[in-house]
């Protein structure tokens, strides 16, 4: 039961200047400005407009000096933000196939039409400090690149699975536009859930909760068989919309995205004669980590349809698709901490009156 | 309604939805500036907006297959009337009111063919040039990271 608690205005009023000066930190420090952080944090940033489920870069960065670099409280704040704007339209679905590439690799296939192309990756650094960035540069440094036979970029670069098409290797996937998708921002979604309630979930989701829950199906609970990285690109995707008042469709820029597609055997060759089945990942900004963990969820949860027998908890939609909101799990985590006095009280009157029946009773029996 | 889109020709259309997509995707900075430096403004009047909204992004299950929503971007949008001309509408990304006030009232002018040669040439090429060039040098940099492994076999 909730009980209502009144007082301590000034209190919590002095503990929030209280917290705007620690979150200023020392001030002979200058200030951090919105737009380094948009700048120079940008994984921080990315990270939070994926779980805010908002693709604001200045927003972003502003949640994360607010909130003093607490990355889940600023996915919090830009949901709150969110829900002040109207709605003004739906886009027509996100071409990836158009993508304009930074990275685009495939662990699969080693001689992929288009070629691999590292991008701005940690993969192969050596994770040291590097102590030359302590001190900043007087001058922004002049970055010279090694000089090689550098092939031009293809103008598109066609996906893996669509290399694949047509040898029935891979499940083929006809496009069915009858039906709009299931949005949860709207209308709360039942177990089971379709799939594309599952994804817009996992889009949003928490990437801790994700990567542990993906690395839990890797490591034996989940899905059988070793995954494999069909492809993985990152890059800007066209926005295209069609403008009510012209009644056609414009691209009007492009996000930087990360997909990823997880090939994997299934148990049962399906229907259609294929023997692998994709397990799918988009994300908002360069988010490697978490839309790989997104593409094997969400080849986890696919066990139920595959009819593969769900045992673990990375294959129940249940456990995964209600506890992966970062925004819900860390508010119902939290509400904890507020006043419980009276729900406390109550358990305290229960446990003494049934020790008191209990002693009284023994007394009886004596 | 002076929106006559129904009149409009297939390459009248594309021409539009070309200048549009720069209008759109041009730098706010490089926009203004260009704006600043024009003489004989036109007079115009906001229809609606400059608004900033959401805009819900749908995208394909494996790339292309059935839709799902990925998450919502925030669009600023604008539509405008000049005298005696068309409506002019233009709709961006993020929340850049004044960008879309001027991409509208250039979407406008750009439809009256007696500005149009004009304005591409002082607006949209140059606008699109420094588009192009940036994504230009970008994808020299991600072909310098393209890699070739070998895979090695292993001597008895």
């Amino acid at each position: 039961m909730y009980v209502a608690v009144k007082g301590g205005e000034k209190a919590i009023a002095n503990a929030h200047r209280f917290l705007s000066e620690k979150r200023r930190g020392d001030i002979r420090v200058p200030e951090l400005d919105v737009k380094q952080i948009q700048e120079q944090l940008g994984l921080a940033v990315d990270r939070v407009l994926a779980e805010g489920s908002l693709y604001d870069r200045e927003l972003a960065a502003l949640a994360i000096k607010q909130a003093q670099g607490d990355l889940v409280e600023a996915a919090f704040l830009l949901r709150a933000y969110r829900t002040t704007l109207p709605r003004l339209g739906v886009s027509e679905p996100l071409n990836t196939g158009a993508m304009r590439l930074l990275r685009r690799i495939s662990s699969a296939f080693k001689d992929l039409p288009g070629g691999q192309l590292l991008g701005p990756t940690y993969d192969y650094t050596h994770r040291l400090l590097d102590f030359s960035l302590l001190e900043p540069k007087a001058v922004p440094e002049n970055v010279v690149y090694l000089a090689d036979r550098s092939i031009p970029l293809v103008h598109r670069a066609p996906r893996v699975t669509d290399l694949l098409g047509g040898s029935q290797l891979v499940e083929s996937s006809q496009p069915d536009d009858a039906a709009d998708p299931h949005d949860v921002t709207q209308e709360p979604f039942e177990i089971p859930a379709p799939r594309s309630a599952r994804l817009q979930v996992l889009a949003r989701g928490d990437e801790g909760f994700l990567v542990g829950m993906a690395y839990s199906a890797q490591r034996g609970f989940g899905f059988r068989g070793h995954p494999f990285v069909g492809e993985i690109r990152m890059g800007y995707v066209p926005v295209v919309v069609t403008i009510p008042e012209t009644g056609f469709s414009v691209t009007i820029g492009s996000l930087l995205m990360t997909e990823c597609v997880m090939l994997s055997r299934r148990e049962k060759r399906g229907p259609d004669g294929s023997h692998f089945v994709q397990g799918y990942g988009l994300v908002f900004g360069a988010n490697e980590r978490k839309a790989m963990a997104m593409a094997l969820v969400d080849r986890a949860l696919r066990s139920h349809e595959l009819g593969e027998e769900v045992r673990y908890p990375a294959q129940d939609q249940e456990f995964v698709l209600r506890h992966s909101d970062n925004v819900e799990a860390s508010g119902f985590v939290q509400h904890l901490k507020l006043p419980h006095y009276v729900d406390f009280q109550a358990e305290l009157c229960h446990v003494r009156s049934s020790d008191e029946s209990a002693d009284s009773q023994e007394a009886a029996e004596k | 309604m002076a929106t006559n889109h129904s009149s409009l020709g297939k390459e009248a259309q594309d021409a539009r939805r070309r200048w549009m997509a720069v209008l759109a995707e041009a730098d706010s900075q490089d926009l203004q500036s260009f704006w600043d430096r024009r003489e004989n403004k036109p007079h115009y009047a906001v229809m609606s907006g400059p608004e900033t909204g959401l805009l819900m992004l749908q995208a394909r299950v494996g790339g292309d297959g059935d839709r799902f929503y990925v998450g919502e971007v925030t669009v600023t949008r604008c539509s405008v009337s000049i005298a005696e001309g068309p409506q002019g509408t233009a709709m961006v990304l993020g929340r850049r009111p004044r960008h879309a006030e001027i991409a509208a009232v250039l979407d406008a002018e750009l439809q009256d063919p007696r500005k149009r040669e004009h304005l591409m040439t002082t607006f949209i090429e140059p606008l699109a040039r420094r588009i192009q060039e940036a994504q230009r040098r970008e994808a020299g940099r991600v072909a310098a990271t393209r890699v070739e492994f070998l895979t090695m076999v292993r001597g008895e």
